[in-house]
């Protein structure tokens, strides 16, 4: 499956740096991506001011240990299922890796869409692939001065944006905007808000491809995930070779040539700078702005479009190309048991938990009448939306009794409730016994919750 | 500092930080930073839960900095033996 992808120069990974400068494309794979751009992008700027029942819909409130997502709410107790969330989304990856290639690199990836935005800035700034190109050898006028200030701006002021943005996901973002507006802000949200305002300028203002090419360990590994029935952006030789250029009235066979002019637009398209006729290589981020390119070109020489096209090994080769196969059904399989899954367990999770704390201090303590005490912090943890009255007891230990100051505890809703409890049990008790507490509603709830703990009396048999 | 150093310390503190990220979320998912200390009060250097995570972050990037920097090291400086030259 490596056969497909062109050794690399010799130059290898430090080649010195060509600032690219993409060629402006128009075509319906670029339309795709600005949709994409735009849905992603307004998700993300959209989403922190989008309110659900009295507060904001999707909040990371990491000094409160709570994330809101709409309705719901979940705790550090939840954790695994962010893990879950991660292994549905690198399965996604893979599957959809499978099926259409770098799908991801060139429509979805945040790298590829906040440059994007970048680039159009730019071109509003700078002008087309020329006249930046001209600008950038220029002397240092009056006019370039004028337009690299103005793209200064506006890439600062987007990338502050940005960082308030992100940072408006962890802290309320009505709170984070009076904050900025009255000046009074803590330390750590200007931090943040800096620090992921500066990564945007840099990524996507500075680096672009590069971070593809020498940061991104996805792309050095997707070509794994890759088989002859992949979709792939290539360049079709057979129709193409011999390359160069010719009138547009002359019929090509005449001349023993190609349907490629050798107009170069593919390679001026290009925003990572590769030439895709040379074949597919590791820098391709499978953007299609070549086949954009190249349709346009074609159309104009009145040849079909396509020279450049999505297409897979096994159809280049004349074969049929087959979606279902092992790879993707194994990967497909896998994706919806576990998203199927992860949803039954959001939906099933258990609103109470409870966690159990020995003290620290003590093992334990030998009370007056001779019974032994173990002392705990026990932790109510209410996920749900109404306030629960809870109780304790003990069970697996013979004639042992769970204290706790209040028969009941109101645990207000999404809240934890602290309660320290004392377990007592007879003096029969030796060395280390497990026990399990109980947390149950007497609100009439039905709910009921239990941790395991251990019991620990003075050493012997 | 010549180019190649340049990239060569991107790519450290590039990975350091997603190895960071990765630690510090999973580290505070199970500790609360308030809770770490071995009185019932937390140190003074942790007065509140941003501070920790941050502290945390940090910590845990520096590292995976130092981590990354001595693998990146030790596979640049390693003698050439031509039986463990995979560019042959």
């Amino acid at each position: 499956m490596n056969a497909v992808f062109k050794e690399p120069p010799s130059t290898g990974l430090y080649a010195p740096h060509r600032k690219v400068y993409p060629r402006e494309v128009k075509g319906r794979f670029n339309r795709l991506r600005v949709i994409s751009v735009i849905a992603l992008l307004g998700l993300f700027y959209l989403m922190p001011w989008v309110q659900w029942g009295g507060r904001q819909a999707v909040l990371f409130d990491l000094p409160a240990r709570k994330f809101y997502i709409f309705g719901l709410t979940f705790f550090p107790q939840d954790f695994f299922l962010l893990t879950w969330l991660l292994v549905i989304a690198a399965l996604s990856l893979f599957f959809f890796t499978a099926l259409a290639g770098r799908l991801w690199c060139g429509y979805a990836c945040p790298q590829t869409v906040w440059t994007e935005i970048f680039v159009w800035m730019e071109r509003w700034t700078e002008g087309n692939r020329q006249q930046r190109m001209k600008l950038d050898r220029g002397p240092w006028n009056a006019n370039k001065i004028l337009r690299k200030t103005a793209k200064q701006t506006l890439w600062i002021a987007f990338s502050l944006y940005t960082g308030f943005t992100f940072v408006g996901y962890f802290t309320p973002i009505h709170e984070l905007s009076n904050g900025l507006a009255t000046l009074s802000l803590g330390g750590w949200e200007w931090f943040w808000m800096l620090f992921y305002g500066f990564a945007t300028y840099g990524n996507a203002g500075h680096m672009r491809e590069q971070v593809c090419k020498y940061m991104c360990p996805y792309a050095r590994f997707q070509s794994a995930m890759f088989d002859r029935d992949t979709l792939i952006i290539s360049y079709d030789a057979a129709r193409g070779e011999p390359r160069g250029s010719r009138p547009r009235a002359v019929d090509p066979r005449s001349r023993s040539l190609g349907d490629c002019i050798d107009c170069k637009m593919c390679v001026q398209a290009c925003p990572t700078g590769i030439d895709i006729r040379d074949g597919l290589q590791l820098e391709c981020i499978a953007c299609a702005a070549c086949i954009d390119a190249c349709d346009e070109v074609m159309e104009k020489m009145q040849y079909p479009k396509g020279l450049i096209r999505y297409t897979t090994q096994a159809a280049m080769e004349g074969r049929k190309t087959r979606i279902l196969r092992p790879r993707t059904a194994i990967y497909g399989t896998l994706l919806v048991l576990l998203v199927a899954g992860f949803f039954w367990t959001v939906a099933h999770r258990t609103l109470v938990e409870v966690d159990v704390l020995r003290d620290r201090n003590a093992l334990y303590r030998r009370l007056d009448n001779g019974d032994i005490e173990n002392v705990y912090t026990i932790r109510i943890i209410n996920k749900d939306t109404t306030a629960h009255e809870m109780s304790l007891r003990v069970e697996g230990l013979p004639d042992a009794v769970l204290d706790t100051d209040a028969p009941v505890y109101l645990v207000e809703a999404e809240s934890v409730a602290s309660i320290v409890a004392r377990i007592r049990a007879p003096d029969t008790v030796r060395g280390g016994r497990d026990i399990e507490v109980i947390a149950t509603a007497t609100d009439g709830s039905g709910i009921e919750s239990r941790a395991q703990a251990r019991f620990i009396g003075p050493a012997g048999t | 500092m010549n180019k190649r150093t340049q990239l060569d310390t991107g790519v450290v503190v590039w990975a350091s930080f997603l190895g960071a990220c990765a630690a510090t979320m999973v580290f505070f998912a199970f500790v609360d930073p308030l809770l770490i200390g071995d009185d019932d009060s937390p140190p003074v250097w942790i007065p509140d839960r941003k501070t920790g995570y941050a502290l945390g972050f940090f910590f845990f990037w520096l590292m995976c900095a130092l981590s990354s920097a001595l693998t990146a090291f030790l596979l640049e400086t390693r003698s050439t033996d031509p039986s463990t030259d995979r560019s042959l």
